[in-house]
C-alpha cells in the first residue's frame, strides 16, 4: 500500500516536506496521513517496517513517522536500517507510539530515532515537531554543505602547495643535504611549514650547513625559504665567506619580509680539515656537540637576532669557533622538536633531549634514538608544529669523494670545459677592494671532476694571490711578521696601502687541458712589482724549513707538479695536476 | 446509557472537523479492522497465547484512544498487560467486556456519520 | 587568552597579556596599541599572566616595536616567567626591548 498524495494549499513559510508514514494500523494510518497531507506535505504510506524500508530507498523521503510495533520488520529495525541507508544525511525519525514506559521510549530513541508522538494524535503537537525536525534537518544540510566547502578548499590549498613545492624542488638547489656525512628530518612539505634544511660543500674544501625556521606557516613562510636558498647554494659554491652570507639573507629578508615575519636560523661551517665548527645562531634552540671520544654533550646557546628583523648596518655577523673532532656530531633543530607536547602538553624539551643522550651508547644511534624518543613522548599525537632535526658528522674531505649531491655543479666527466685558458687582469680600483679568489675558483669548478680538489686549488690560489698584491704590487715586507707586533703592522700597512692604491696590476692566466686520467692546470700569476731574488731564495727554503714565511712556496710545492718563478720574480707559474677520482 | 461514556464526542467533532470527507471512510476503517482484531482475539485467547494477545491488545488501545474511545482502549491496555505478563488468565472476562464496549463504541460512532 | 590596556597618567600604555600568547592574540594585541587615544611615551607589555610564548607572538612584539617607532621606539617587557623569558633569550631579543 504505496499512496503518493499531492499537496493541497501550503501554507507560507512552510516548506513542503516528502513525508514517510508507516503503520500497520488501518485507522491511524488514515488520521495521520489526513492530519500531514492538509499541512501541506507530500505523504507516502507504508504497512510494515519492510515496506518502509522499500520506500526509503526508493523515494529517500524527508522525515518518517514510523509505528514501533509493526508486522514483519517492527519500527525499530526498520529505523536501524534507514538510519544506516540514509549514511551522514540526516533522515529524522519520529516514533509512533502507544507504548507508555520510559524504556521503550528509550528504545524508541537508542534505535535511531529522534523523537517520538504518542496516541492518540495531537495535531498541533504533530505540526509542530514536524516543523522542529525541517528546522534540524536544514541546519545540517547548511553544516553539511560548509563542511563539503571547507574540505574542497583544503584539498585545493593542499593541491596547491604540492604543486608549489614541486615547482620549489625544481627551482631550488637539492645541495648535498643527502651527503652521507647528514642526516636529517624534515617534513616533505616542511617549506610550507616555515621550515628549511641547506647544506653545500664549499669549493675551499668543509661544508656549510643551514637550518632556518620562519615564523607562521604556509605561503609567507614559502616564499622567504626561496630567496635563501638561492643566496645559499649561489654564494656558498662561489666560495663566499659564512658573514657575507649571512649578510646577504639578512638583507633580502629584511626588505622582502613585512615586519613581524623573520627567519630563525643556524648556520655552520664545518672545517674538514682544522675539525672545527665555525657557527652562527639567531633565535633557534641551542645546537649541540656530541664527543665521539668521550660520550660528552656540549650546547652552544644562541647569540643573535633572527634573520629579517635588523637592518644590515646592526645586523651582527660575529660567529663562534668550537673543536669539532672526526666523528663528533653536530645538532640543531627547530623549536618544534622542544615543544612537542603528550597528552598533558609537556614539552619534549632540552631535557628530553639530553636524556637521549645519556641514554646512548652508540653515536651512530643518537638520531634514530632521538626521534623514536619524540615519537614516544608525542604517542604520535598530531604535532602543533613539525619539527625540523639535522645532524652532521664532522669528516673527511676525503672521504665525501665526489658527492657534492644529486644535481652538484659537476657529475662526472661528460661535457663541461676541459680545454681552455683564460686571462684575469686586476686594475688598482678592483684591487683595493675585491676579492677575485671567488669567481676565478667558481670558473675552475666548471671543469668536469675538478672539484675535489678544490681546497687545494683555493690554497694555490689564494697563497700566489696575497704575495703577488702584498709583496708584489703593495711592497710589503713579509719579514715583518716574524714579530706579533709586526704581523699587526704588517696588516694595518696593508689595509691602508690598499686603500689608497692607485697603480699596479695583477694578472692571472689560467690555462688547463685534459689528460688521460684528469687534467693539468697551469696558473700563472703576474704582479707590475720589482720581483726579487727568487735563486736565493729558493736556496734558503731548503735550508730553512722552520719558521720560513716568506712567499709560502713549500706549502704550495707540496701540492703541485711543479712550481716556477719566471722573469724577475714578478711572475710565478704553478703545473697542477690532477686525477679525476671516480 | 450516555454516549460520552464510550466516546469524548468534543474530541470526536474535532477529529471529523479534520478528516472532512474522510472521516465515514475512516469509521468504517475502524470498525472493520476492530471487528477482524476482536474476532482474532477470542482465538488467541482460546489457544492462551499471551504473546499474541499482547500485540492484538497492543494494536486496539492505539486505534481506539485515536477515534476518541477511551474505555474501550483502557480495557485493551489491561489485556495488553496480561500479555506482557505472560498470562492469559482472566482475560476471557475482561475480553467479555471489551466486546460490550465495542458495540457502544460502535454505535456512539454510527450515530456521528 | 586575554588582553587588556591602559593608559597610565604619565604617557605610558601598559598591555597586559593573559594566558597564550599566540596566533589567536593577533587582533587584539594589535587593537590594544593602535586603539589608544594619544601616542604614548611609551610601552609597557606586562607578562605577568602570560604562560606561553609562541614565534608568532614574537613577531607581533616586532609589529609593535615597529609601530612605537622602530629604533627609536621606548617598550618595556616586563614580569616574565622563566619559559617566557627562555623564548625571548634565545631569540636574543633583549637587543630590542628592555627586558624586565
Amino acid at each position: 500500500m504505496n499512496s503518493q498524495e499531492s499537496p493541497a494549499d501550503v501554507q507560507e513559510s512552510d516548506e513542503v516536506l516528502r513525508i514517510l508514514i508507516a503503520d500497520d494500523n488501518d485507522s491511524d494510518r488514515l488520521i495521520l496521513q489526513t492530519i500531514v497531507r492538509k499541512e501541506g506535505h507530500t505523504v507516502y504510506t507504508a504497512c510494515d517496517g519492510q515496506e518502509a524500508i522499500d520506500i526509503f530507498k526508493e523515494q529517500s523521503p524527508d522525515l518518517i513517522l514510523l509505528d514501533a510495533l509493526m508486522p514483519n520488520v517492527d519500527g525499530f529495525e526498520a529505523a536501524r536500517t534507514i538510519r544506516d541507508l540514509a549514511g551522514e544525511n540526516l533522515v529524522p525519525i519520529i516514533f509512533l507510539t502507544s507504548l507508555k514506559d520510559a524504556a521503550s521510549l528509550a528504545d524508541c530513541l537508542d534505535s535511531g530515532g529522534h523523537d517520538f508522538l504518542s496516541k492518540p494524535y495531537n495535531r498541533i503537537i504533530l505540526k509542530a515537531k514536524i516543523q522542529a525536525f525541517a528546522r534540524m534537518r536544514k541546519l545540517h544540510e547548511t553544516v553539511q554543505a560548509q563542511r563539503d566547502e571547507i574540505v574542497m578548499h583544503h584539498d585545493r590549498l593542499l593541491h596547491e602547495q604540492e604543486v608549489a613545492k614541486k615547482v620549489f624542488d625544481n627551482i631550488a638547489h637539492p645541495g648535498c643535504i643527502d651527503a652521507p656525512n647528514i642526516k636529517h628530518l624534515l617534513s616533505p612539505m616542511a617549506v610550507f611549514n616555515g621550515d628549511l634544511v641547506l647544506a653545500s660543500r664549499k669549493p675551499n674544501g668543509g661544508m656549510y650547513v643551514f637550518l632556518g625556521d620562519f615564523t607562521g606557516h604556509g605561503l609567507p613562510a614559502a616564499i622567504g625559504a626561496m630567496p635563501v636558498s638561492e643566496i645559499f647554494y649561489g654564494m656558498a659554491l662561489k666560495g663566499f665567506s659564512m658573514q657575507d652570507i649571512l649578510r646577504e639573507i639578512n638583507k633580502k629578508l629584511k626588505r622582502i619580509l613585512p615586519v613581524g615575519v623573520f627567519c630563525c636560523a643556524c648556520m655552520a661551517d664545518l672545517s674538514f680539515r682544522k675539525e672545527t665548527v665555525e657557527y652562527w645562531i639567531g633565535g633557534l634552540p641551542d645546537i649541540f656537540i656530541y664527543r665521539k671520544a668521550n660520550h660528552s654533550v656540549e650546547q652552544f646557546p644562541s647569540f643573535n637576532l633572527p634573520l629579517g628583523v635588523l637592518s644590515n648596518d646592526k645586523f651582527n655577523t660575529e660567529t663562534k669557533v668550537a673543536p669539532m673532532a672526526h666523528g663528533d656530531r653536530l645538532y640543531m633543530w627547530s623549536d618544534g622538536i622542544l615543544e612537542a607536547g603528550n597528552e598533558a602538553e609537556e614539552m619534549f624539551g632540552e631535557d628530553g633531549v639530553k636524556q637521549v643522550f645519556a641514554n646512548n651508547d652508540d653515536v651512530d644511534s643518537v638520531f634514530g634514538e632521538l626521534l623514536e624518543a619524540v615519537e614516544v613522548h608525542t604517542g604520535k599525537m598530531e604535532q602543533d608544529d613539525d619539527y625540523t632535526v639535522v645532524e652532521v658528522r664532522q669528516v673527511t674531505e676525503e672521504s665525501l669523494g665526489e658527492y657534492f649531491g644529486e644535481r652538484g655543479m659537476s657529475g662526472g666527466m661528460v661535457g663541461g670545459p676541459i680545454d681552455w685558458a683564460i686571462s684575469y687582469e686586476l686594475r688598482p680600483k678592483t684591487l683595493r677592494d675585491f676579492n677575485p679568489l671567488p669567481v676565478i675558483t667558481h670558473l675552475l669548478m666548471e671543469v668536469p671532476g675538478l672539484r675535489p680538489h678544490s681546497g687545494k686549488i683555493y690554497t694555490i690560489l689564494a697563497e700566489l694571490y696575497s704575495n703577488a698584491l702584498e709583496h708584489g704590487v703593495l711592497g710589503l715586507d713579509s719579514a715583518l711578521k716574524g714579530s706579533p707586533t709586526g704581523f699587526a703592522q704588517y696588516y694595518s700597512e696593508r689595509t691602508q696601502k690598499l686603500h689608497t692604491l692607485d697603480m699596479g696590476q695583477v694578472k692571472f692566466h689560467l690555462d688547463h687541458k685534459p689528460t688521460d686520467v684528469g687534467g693539468e692546470l697551469s696558473i700563472v700569476v703576474e704582479d707590475t712589482g720589482p720581483g726579487f731574488d727568487w735563486k736565493k731564495k729558493l736556496d734558503d727554503a731548503e735550508h730553512k724549513t722552520e719558521g720560513y714565511c716568506g712567499r709560502g712556496l713549500p706549502l704550495i710545492a707540496t701540492m703541485c707538479k711543479s712550481v716556477q718563478y719566471l722573469g724577475n720574480g714578478n711572475q710565478v707559474e704553478v703545473i697542477f695536476e690532477w686525477e679525476a677520482d671516480h | 446509557m450516555n454516549p460520552s461514556d464510550h466516546v469524548d464526542v468534543d474530541s470526536l467533532a474535532e477529529l471529523k472537523d479534520i478528516m472532512e470527507d474522510e472521516f465515514d471512510i475512516l469509521i468504517d476503517t475502524f470498525i472493520a479492522d476492530s471487528e477482524a482484531k476482536i474476532a482474532s482475539m477470542a482465538e488467541i485467547i482460546a489457544a492462551s497465547d499471551a504473546e499474541e494477545l499482547r500485540k492484538v491488545a497492543h494494536s486496539i488501545k492505539g486505534s481506539s484512544s485515536n477515534v476518541c474511545a477511551a474505555q474501550f482502549s483502557e480495557l485493551a491496555r489491561q489485556l495488553e498487560h496480561m500479555g506482557k505478563e505472560g498470562t492469559t488468565d482472566g482475560a476471557a472476562e475482561i475480553f467479555e467486556n471489551l466486546k460490550q464496549e465495542f458495540t457502544c463504541v460502535v454505535a456512539t460512532l454510527k450515530n456521528h456519520i | 587568552m586575554a588582553i587588556w590596556s591602559t593608559e597610565a597618567p604619565t604617557g605610558e600604555l601598559t598591555i597586559k597579556i593573559q594566558g597564550r600568547f599566540d596566533f589567536s592574540a593577533h587582533q587584539e594585541f594589535r587593537d590594544a596599541y593602535e586603539k589608544a587615544k594619544e601616542d604614548p611615551k611609551g610601552y609597557v607589555v606586562d607578562m605577568k599572566e602570560t604562560t606561553y610564548l609562541d614565534s608568532s607572538a614574537l613577531g607581533m612584539l616586532l609589529l609593535l616595536r615597529d609601530h612605537a617607532g622602530g629604533d627609536n621606539s621606548n617598550i618595556e617587557i616586563v614580569n616574565c616567567n622563566p619559559d617566557v623569558k627562555k623564548i625571548l633569550t634565545i631569540s636574543n631579543f633583549e637587543q630590542l626591548f628592555t627586558i624586565k
